[in-house]
């Protein structure tokens, strides 16, 4: 049984599968842009929001750590960066929290939406080549994850170390096996007919959407009003 | 079966000027037959698939399916031979096994109710009900292996090939692979199935193909070519009768 990979789709019957995949993404773009610079006031409340989310959806976080790890280790370099140009520690741990919560966003957006029903989905670009380059490209996000774990893996079952040679070779690896899957991929695809301009069947809009759109309005009010 | 349904006639196919990987290929395969095409690694076998198929571009050499020749119709065979490939984790392009089987159809153009029928039946002749919205990386060998060829029996092709479809699988997934290939034989599909472990379906082939560096070295029914291939690099367990020649659990 394959471990669950990050950034990939997982059909439930739950909130965020049923509301539509467009308002989704908005929010994700609304969230984030808000993100950028949100006070701690806004901060928690998008927190508090996507945490409840995160019940709701029961995001397998814990099977994720591992492939969190390179997050992680993004989200230190940022603080330490932050910390060092704000000489604020309060600072670093809020731009800290910031970029967690975007990732948090996203994995909560690519568990419950998968990448068809997003270029489906999207008004006047599904209708275009562009439905499919945006389908192809969100379905191989996964992909990356999956190959840099089983490099991983596989280097570890060869008793590596950590040296800086290493990492380069890690690197090259994953680049090479990418290479290789996305080749097969292609091939893949022309075996199936892919058709980047096929008709797409949108989803309709339902009530289900309102969560998101009156969580987002009221985080976007807390913004304009400027309760900071 | 009786029908001739694809003839190849001197297919070659090289790797720029020195590298040449197939040459002179001729052969012809009945519909609604199963065709065992054998060889060591590197002898040319999951090249010929693809070219089959139309993925890799024909060097020389003709290619007549139903009776026409579509060498240079690439769109045609894409439509009418399946490939199942041999590394089947890279074929699956949908996030649940519905969405993978659909995604061809979708490709098809078909409206949504004769999707929907297809993917119904897919499911329901390969006992894969239960996983219809399981990711396809979380399925077992066994079951992924079955997803691909749903993914490609749903497209409807005439010809059914298929790069390996033992590779990996444990002795009951093998077993139930080989029971639906010859069921779905049963049903009228034409198959060309690629493997080099002969001891796990040869009892059910009707015909033999067998590639060496290149080169078509047999061509014929089981019996003639059974007792050859020792000679080219392929394994025979010894003592063990035609009709033992597989991994079908009784």
């Amino acid at each position: 049984m394959a471990r669950r990979v990050i950034f990939s789709y997982r059909h439930q019957d739950r909130l965020l599968n049923r509301t539509h995949p467009f308002v989704k993404v908005l929010a994700l773009l609304c969230g984030c842009i808000l993100l950028i610079d949100a006070s701690v006031l806004l901060v928690s409340t998008i927190a508090l929001f996507l945490l409840l989310l995160t019940g709701i959806q029961r995001l397998p976080l814990r099977s994720y750590a591992r492939q969190l790890r390179f997050f992680i280790l993004l989200f230190t370099l940022i603080a330490l960066s932050e910390c060092l140009r704000s000489r604020s520690v309060r600072l670093a741990l809020i731009v800290l929290v910031r970029y967690a919560l975007m990732i948090l966003y996203a994995l909560l957006i690519t568990d419950s939406t998968s990448s068809d029903e997003i270029a489906s989905s999207i008004p006047l670009v599904n209708k275009s080549v562009l439905a499919g380059g945006i389908e192809l490209t969100l379905a191989i996000v996964p992909t990356i994850f999956q190959v840099s774990e089983e490099i991983r893996i596989a280097q570890r079952a060869r008793l590596r170390r950590w040296s800086i040679k290493g990492t380069f070779e890690y690197l090259s690896t994953l680049f090479e096996l990418l290479l290789i899957r996305l080749e097969e991929r292609a091939l893949a695809l022309e075996g199936r007919l892919f058709d980047a301009k096929r008709k797409r069947h949108a989803p309709p809009l339902s009530l289900y959407d309102l969560p998101m759109v009156l969580a987002t309005a009221f985080f976007i009010g807390l913004r304009m009003f400027g309760y900071e | 079966m009786n029908d001739e349904l694809l003839r190849v006639e001197g297919l070659f196919y090289s790797l720029g000027e020195d590298k040449t990987m197939l040459s002179n290929l001729s052969f012809s395969v009945q519909e609604g037959s199963f065709t065992l095409l054998c060889g060591p690694n590197g002898a040319g076998k999951s090249t010929l698939l693809r070219i089959l198929k139309g993925l890799y571009p024909l060097k020389a050499g003709t290619i007549v399916l139903e009776g026409k020749d579509v060498t240079k119709r690439e769109k045609d065979r894409l439509r009418k031979i399946g490939l199942v490939f041999q590394d089947a984790d890279s074929q699956f392009v949908g996030q649940s096994v519905e969405k993978d089987i659909r995604f061809g159809l979708e490709n098809l153009n078909l409206p949504l109710e004769e999707q929907n029928r297809r993917i119904d039946e897919v499911l329901h002749l390969l006992s894969m009900k239960e996983q219809r919205h399981r990711h396809p990386h979380s399925l077992s060998g066994g079951e992924k292996r079955k997803l691909a060829i749903a993914g490609v029996l749903a497209m409807q092709p005439k010809l059914i090939l298929l790069d390996e479809p033992f590779a990996n699988l444990d002795f009951r997934s093998t077993g139930a692979t080989l029971k639906l290939l010859l069921r779905l034989q049963k049903e009228g599909h034409t198959i060309i199935l690629v493997s080099h472990e002969i001891e796990k379906c040869m009892a059910h082939a009707d015909h033999v193909l067998v590639l060496d560096d290149g080169l078509l070295v047999e061509d014929g029914s089981p019996e003639k070519v059974l007792p050859r291939l020792q000679g080219h690099g392929i394994h025979v367990p010894h003592g063990i009768p035609l009709e033992k020649l597989t991994w079908l659990a009784e």
